[in-house]
């Protein structure tokens, strides 16, 4: 393979949480390939300062707590569970602190006695998965997770300001998340998808990633995006400013047929509406209509869902009642989080649904994050899924950062 | 009949795509034809001459099913033949709500089960749809008490379709292995009150029916010209749409006056025809109608409240499943 210079990935990681330590400071795009391998298990997750701090909070917490109940006073269950959770939390606090320590003191006396350096470099190989672990533990230990981490996602596109390139680029995110996941080699299907009229562009699109823990993954990505390019329908060569949203949903269950009647039933009949196109005629054999659009209307929340990509309305009713879910789980936790962030009486600075999260500049061949301010310079790669991975990561590790300074404040 | 097409609506279809104005005598607008070309797409390739001839089909008014091969009906996929009525929605609306009806009823009562052996007929079967959604939907109840499953038409082409149907959606019976549940075809003309009581004794061996399902033709012929599509006219049998009340006299005087069934669904195209079996059937007999999501009277249902099995729960049960008028 040949080196050119801009093949050189001068991509360092903002040193937040789960800091990550390269063992070479500057790699090569052609070692990239058994490079990524071998790091992939040898990177050494560090936690921030911030987070250590508060883990070493609920240390301090946990031995306040011991001396009181060991005096046998007021014994109530409160103290009882605020004191199992500080006494694992110290305790994997210290397993990790020890680890850091002995990783640490490696480090040195490889610098320290050049000769020892192959034996402290298979030790220290050997002992960064086992701490990687406990710092993993540790971290989900401090932070809450979301309860619909493990479950599959579906994705919905719509344009934004921009008219027609705002649809051309709404369809290009709708083709980057596909792309990413055939990376991923995840299985994923479009659940609906409405072109424009004149053929370029769409006018929504609802994409199912099928695999288990991607709404975890994508769920950032939920916001306004931004892109900056010559539009193709442009004829002055002026570059344009257009917006795509995208919204992630939990998918609660795999939209098989089976389910449909599960998920009917846990509704309410008058809190659920379904229409199908009222055709007017005797309809039965008199008609054989292909015409197989749904409308659900769920009448606590105003949810309207549209559903005509099937050619059975059976199969329509099911989609729709997946969305409908996944729209309605969604918007509980929405509120959940609102109430949470009410609770703390202070307005706290999520990531997750800010308005325009990512600008995507052509002209510059440029990928910013605003919540996170990385960004990266590969479009095409970002945009054939490729290096989405990159920006995910980031914004991540920002969100995992924020949540850790909640944490402190509290 | 439709009003004529635009030209400009024809042009408009042509600048999205060359195929499009052809789908629009039978789609009528420009979405809907989309749509229809979207599902001739995934099934003929986009850019191969198939898909040409089968928009020129659908210019012809050839309906989609047809020109596909198949069509969804409910978690069943059947396959279409010329001859041989294609499945509606509204037919596979109701079958959904009476196997529906059936599994809730069926988990709330235990007497339900003790009821050992079910034994279901469908009359004028076409694809076999029906009874084969009624399995798919029910075959879990139906591990320690058997279910036998009786399909009858009088054409050849619907028998060969059903028994292919049952082939390709249960994996020539093997997805049904654990599960105690006999299906069959019969060719029989059942207006023939002879050979319905030579069914009965022979392949029936004189057991009750417990549900007569049919979806039988049941379009006058005075409407034939005026009420229904042209697609309908010209490609489906006449034999499986033209009737009036031949099929509902059946029901009275034949099945349930010679006492051979417990209870019936029978799809209906307009109101006289459910009064008619209301007023034909003894006064043991309890009946209702149901409406579809689009409105219109589509089935009639009736059971014999004297019979031991409660025959009342399962059809309350169909009743509230189905869509209420407003």
């Amino acid at each position: 393979m040949s080196l050119s210079l801009s093949g050189i990935k001068w991509f360092t990681r903002k040193p937040v949480l789960l800091r990550v330590i390269p063992r070479h400071s500057r790699r090569f795009q052609s070692q990239l390939s058994d490079e990524t391998i071998l790091n992939e298990t040898l990177q050494r997750k560090e936690l921030p300062a911030s987070l250590i701090k508060k883990a070493q909070l609920y240390g301090k917490e946990f031995l306040d707590l011991e001396q009181k109940l060991s005096k046998g006073e007021n014994f109530n269950v409160d103290d009882q569970k605020r004191f199992a959770k500080c006494s694992s939390i110290a305790e994997t606090l210290k397993v990790y602190q020890n680890s850091l320590l002995e990783l640490n003191e490696l480090n040195e006396m490889i610098k320290m006695d050049p000769s020892l350096k192959e034996e402290a470099e298979m030790e220290i190989n050997t002992k960064i998965p086992k701490f990687n672990e406990t710092s993993n533990n540790l971290l989900s230990k401090l932070i809450p997770t979301n309860p619909f981490a493990d479950k599959p996602c579906i994705m919905e596109l719509r344009p934004g300001v921009g008219g027609i390139e705002a649809m051309i680029f709404a369809q290009d995110l709708a083709s980057m998340y596909l792309n990413y996941a055939s990376t991923h080699h995840w299985k994923h299907h479009i659940i609906s998808q409405q072109m424009n009229e004149s053929g370029s562009g769409i006018l929504s699109s609802v994409l199912s990633i099928d695999q288990p823990g991607s709404y975890e993954r994508l769920r950032l990505e939920a916001g306004v995006h931004r892109v900056q390019r010559i539009p193709a329908t442009e004829t002055k060569g002026r570059t344009h400013t257009s917006t795509a949203a995208v919204v992630v949903l939990p998918q609660l269950a795999d939209d098989s047929e089976k389910s449909t009647d599960a998920y009917e039933r846990t509704f309410k009949p008058d809190e659920i509406r379904v229409d199908v196109k009222r055709a007017s005629g005797k309809g039965g054999q008199h008609v054989n209509t292909t015409d197989s659009a749904v409308r659900l209307t769920h009448f606590p929340s105003g949810i309207v869902i549209s559903m005509q990509d099937e050619r059975s309305q059976h199969k329509n009713k099911a989609k729709a009642f997946t969305l409908l879910r996944a729209k309605l789980a969604e918007k509980e936790q929405r509120e959940k989080e609102a109430a949470g962030i009410a609770a703390r009486k202070e307005q706290v600075t999520t990531t997750d649904r800010s308005d325009k999260i990512r600008t995507y500049n052509y002209p510059q061949n440029r990928i910013t994050d605003h919540r996170c301010g990385f960004a990266i310079h590969d479009i095409p790669g970002v945009m054939a899924g490729d290096k989405l991975d990159e920006i995910i990561d980031a914004t991540r590790i920002y969100e995992t950062d924020e949540k850790a300074k909640t944490l402190l404040v509290d | 009949m439709s009003p004529r097409l635009h030209p400009s609506l024809l042009r408009e279809a042509r600048s999205i795509h060359k195929c499009l104005p052809l789908l629009l005598p039978e789609c009528r607008t420009i979405q809907q034809a989309k749509q229809e070309l979207k599902w001739l797409i995934d099934g003929f390739g986009s850019s191969s001459n198939k898909l040409q001839r089968a928009c020129i089909k659908r210019y012809r008014h050839v309906p989609l099913q047809y020109i596909l091969g198949s069509q969804p009906f409910g978690s069943l996929d059947i396959q279409c033949k010329k001859h041989v009525l294609i499945p509606r929605w509204e037919t596979e609306e109701w079958s959904l709500n009476l196997s529906n009806s059936l599994k809730k009823s069926m988990n709330s009562m235990n007497s339900m089960k003790l009821n050992n052996d079910w034994n279901i007929v469908d009359l004028c079967s076409g694809t076999g749809c029906i009874p084969l959604l009624v399995i798919k939907e029910t075959k879990k109840l139906f591990v320690m008490n058997s279910l036998k499953v009786n399909a009858i038409d009088c054409s050849p082409f619907a028998i060969n379709l059903t028994n292919l149907n049952f082939k390709r959606n249960f994996n020539n019976g093997l997805n049904l292995k654990n599960c105690n549940i006999s299906f069959n075809t019969h060719k029989l003309n059942i207006l023939n009150e002879v050979k319905v009581k030579k069914f009965i004794s022979g392949d029936l061996m004189n057991r009750k029916i417990n549900i007569l399902t049919c979806n039988p033709p049941y379009i006058p012929p005075l409407e034939f010209i005026n009420d229904v599509r042209s697609s309908v006219r010209m490609y489906e049998p006449k034999l499986a749409l033209l009737g009036n009340l031949e099929f509902y006299k059946n029901l009275c005087f034949t099945w349930i006056k010679l006492d051979l069934i417990e209870s019936f669904v029978y799809e209906i195209g307009e109101l006289s025809q459910a009064s008619y079996v209301q007023q034909n059937v003894p006064h043991t007999w309890v009946t209702g109608v149901t409406y579809d999501s689009n409105n219109k009277p589509r089935c009639i249902f009736g059971y014999n409240k004297t019979t031991s099995t409660n025959y009342s729960t399962i059809f309350n049960n169909f009743l509230d499943e189905s869509y209420h008028p407003q």
